[in-house]
């Protein structure tokens, strides 16, 4: 049997709301239970992390109406914690650590896009519009596990196809000094270099996630923000007081 | 105004017929200018016509709940009763807008049009320049009259051209530190304490005003202020835009040091349109009482106040859902709107959704919008207003995106009932559409897949129908006026 849920139709009523699908693949392999120093370890902190972005998500009117989200697992194996649910209506579920467990990142990710070229396809049955799809990739270490090099492979062979013809937006996201930030690196052609934070402020990049949904809704077509490209100011400082009184 | 004399140069007599928009009574500088120009009328017995827009546009002053528009509004309709009484008004019922007017009229050198230079009456002249024969009566952004008595005055008094001088990527350096507690003033020296923020985005943050908690004011961040925002600030200023539902920038806002730094406006509290019209439960569930005609009502009132605003030479420009809010009383509000075009001032951004086929994919920057490319926007609003939030080329199985769907017309809905509803989205659009009387349908069809553009006042009108023909229907069949359907 397939581990992968047809779309549900009904999950939306009769919703006429342009979708943000994002799906987060999110390592819980043995190195999360890693203490950080606060009396938490890794996956506390991440647990806390992502609750407060849920809620945060939920509270914000025009967010909790657009976006969907999906968790995918690497700890031993690649694993769907959560299929696609709107955000209006998720539980936030507790994501758990398998102890000694190996990354299997690559294949992790493939799962992650498959669910969201479900999901695509789904919005296009119905007749709903979509902003671009995200991935957000979260990680502690390297990939490991049987194949691994080879799945990794495949995994940055199709991120990148899709981000460079603008169908997905892709966050890289490194935790601690451990995490391979080469690998994750090669996973975006546009990002240039990944995103890193220190454990204990994982906070940080969850409130960036969530102004980022923020911006995404308001139907700012401009990705460049999710990339860290602030628009460079082009123009000079010029004189007011022509128009002081 | 012009003396008699000039009146009388300008060979106005009991054969000319002069074509007021009313445009021209509101961009007028005072009525002093009127009278003249009314006792000459007189005098000369010429005939005055009016369309029926201008009286749909005098129902809009009227509903303003504005003392000051409402005496403008009062003034006018004395005007007309003393021409009617001297057998001089012209009611030309059967034309509806200023395009159909400047059509037929046109031609006739005996005919003197009177309108403000940035309306939308000034582009359906400029659009039949090549054979325009008749004169014109212009008021100018100082509230004067110019008369115009040839197409090259006429041409280049109202030929729209972007002022370049604001076109340019400085901005404007300020030693000003905003914070909570900090005084700022108006020009007429009136001081203004800055209460806690409420609201923040990319270009300021939102202050409460202490002492006049009705008004808030936005301070912008630091390189954001630039010559288009400062120039379009003082403009807004100067134009008495007054309506209950119109979020105006009232007021320019400088620092203490008189630096201009932002813009005080009414603080408005409400949901914006963009998280209620997300289907027809969640309608009903912010509004359990409503029905079709509630949306038909909620869609006439916000395109009636972009009418006003059209009035004046404003165009929204980045029209969208999200900056329309509902407030408590049941309002809805335009705000966000110090972005907008005004006169020769472009609005340098847009929501593709919204942006007619024409636009789609252009620099808002570097040119003006008309008036036809927004009756596009509002055509938009209309539909998405009466189908719960549903955009028009949302479609099953789309072959493009929704952009590149605007742009090739590609609208899912059949024009009759025998065609083809398997594109309609999912979730009971097909019943709402073959709920929708054939004259709507018809409508619809004709902009979104013909590409025929109806202007504002014809889209307000075509609500108006829509809304009596289901105080006509509603009795023999209620269902008609639910706001949607089982579909299961």
């Amino acid at each position: 049997m397939s581990i992968y849920e047809d779309f549900n139709a009904g999950d939306f009523a009769k919703s006429t709301k342009k979708r943000l699908p994002i799906c987060f693949c999110l390592d819980t392999s043995g190195s999360m239970a890693a203490p950080t120093g606060t009396g938490n370890n890794r996956m506390q902190e991440l647990n806390e992390a992502f609750s407060k972005f849920v809620d945060a998500m939920k509270s914000n009117d025009e967010v909790a109406s657009s976006a969907d989200i999906a968790i995918v697992t690497f700890g031993g194996q690649a694993a769907i914690l959560q299929n696609f649910t709107p955000v209006s209506k998720i539980n936030t579920p507790k994501i758990e650590y398998k102890e000694r467990s190996l990354t299997p990142m690559g294949e992790a990710i493939q799962v992650g896009l498959k669910l969201l070229e479900i999901r695509k396809n789904g919005y296009k049955q119905k007749g709903m519009e979509y902003y671009q799809p995200w991935l957000v990739v979260l990680t502690d270490g390297e990939p490991e596990g049987k194949n691994e090099l080879e799945e990794m492979e495949k995994a940055i062979a199709q991120t990148t196809a899709l981000e460079s013809q603008n169908k997905l937006v892709v966050f890289n996201i490194g935790i601690g000094n451990d995490a391979d930030l080469n690998v994750l690196k090669r996973l975006s052609v546009k990002r240039e270099t990944p995103i890193s934070v220190r454990e204990t402020n994982l906070d940080e990049v969850f409130e960036f996630l969530g102004k980022s949904s923020d911006t995404a809704v308001s139907g700012d077509e401009n990705t460049d923000a999710f990339y860290g490209k602030e628009e460079l100011k082009k123009g000079k400082e010029i004189d007011i007081s022509e128009w002081c009184i | 105004m012009k003396t008699q004399n000039e009146l009388a140069d300008a060979a106005i007599n009991h054969e000319s017929l002069i074509v007021i928009d009313f445009s021209a009574i509101v961009a007028v500088d005072s009525f002093e200018e009127l009278n003249t120009f009314t006792e000459y009328i007189l005098q000369h017995h010429t005939k005055v016509a009016v369309s029926r827009e201008f009286y749909e546009n005098y129902e809009i002053i009227l509903k303003s709940l504005n003392n000051e528009q409402i005496s403008i509004a009062k003034m006018t309709s004395k005007f007309l009763d003393l021409l009617n009484e001297n057998d001089c008004l012209l009611y030309m019922a059967d034309i509806v807008d200023s395009k159909e007017i400047v059509t037929k009229l046109h031609k006739n050198p005996k005919v003197f049009f009177v309108y403000y230079r940035n309306s939308e009456f000034a582009e359906n002249v400029i659009g039949v320049k090549d054979t325009l024969k008749a004169k014109a009566f212009i008021v100018d952004e100082n509230g004067k009259f110019q008369i115009c008595m040839d197409t090259k005055s006429i041409v280049d008094l109202c030929a729209k051209h972007i002022d370049s001088s604001v076109i340019s990527d400085d901005y404007f350096a300020t030693a000003f530190e905003v914070k909570e507690g900090i005084c700022v003033k108006t020009k007429e020296g009136t001081i203004l304490t800055l209460g806690k923020p409420c609201g923040s985005g990319g270009e300021g943050t939102v202050y409460n005003c202490e002492d006049n908690p009705a008004y808030v004011v936005k301070i912008y961040h630091k390189g954001q202020l630039n010559k288009l925002r400062l120039k379009k600030l003082f403009l807004m200023e100067k134009k008495q835009v007054r309506y209950n539902g119109i979020c105006w920038p009232e007021k320019v806002i400088f620092s203490m040091k008189g630096e201009p730094v932002g813009y005080m406006m009414k603080k408005i509290t409400g949901k914006p349109l963009s998280s209620i019209f997300d289907g027809d439960e969640v309608i009903l569930k912010e509004f359990p009482y409503w029905k079709k005609q509630d949306l038909i009502s909620l869609a006439t009132d916000i395109l009636q106040k972009i009418q006003y605003l059209h009035l004046f030479g404003i165009l929204v420009g980045d029209l969208r859902l999200k900056n329309i809010v509902i407030d408590a009383q049941g309002t809805p509000w335009i705000v966000d709107i110090d972005s907008c075009q005004i006169d020769a001032l472009p609005c340098p951004i847009g929501y593709p959704d919204f942006t007619p086929p024409e636009l789609q994919k252009k620099e808002f920057k570097q040119q003006l919008r008309s008036y036809y490319n927004e009756s596009f926007s509002c055509s938009v609003l209309m539909f998405k207003i009466l189908f719960c939030g549903l955009h028009p080329y949302n479609q099953k199985n789309a072959q493009g995106t929704l952009e590149e769907n605007i742009s090739s017309r590609s609208f899912p809905y059949p024009q009759n009932v025998q065609g083809d509803f398997s594109k309609i989205p999912w979730g009971g659009y097909d019943e709402m559409w073959r709920h929708t009387p054939f004259q709507i349908q018809v409508f619809f069809y004709d902009i979104f897949k013909t590409g025929y553009r109806y202007s504002l006042i014809e889209i307000i009108l075509m609500l108006k129908t829509y809304y009596e023909f289901l105080d006509i229907k509603m009795e023999t069949i209620p269902s008609l006026n639910e706001i949607s359907f089982d579909y299961e």
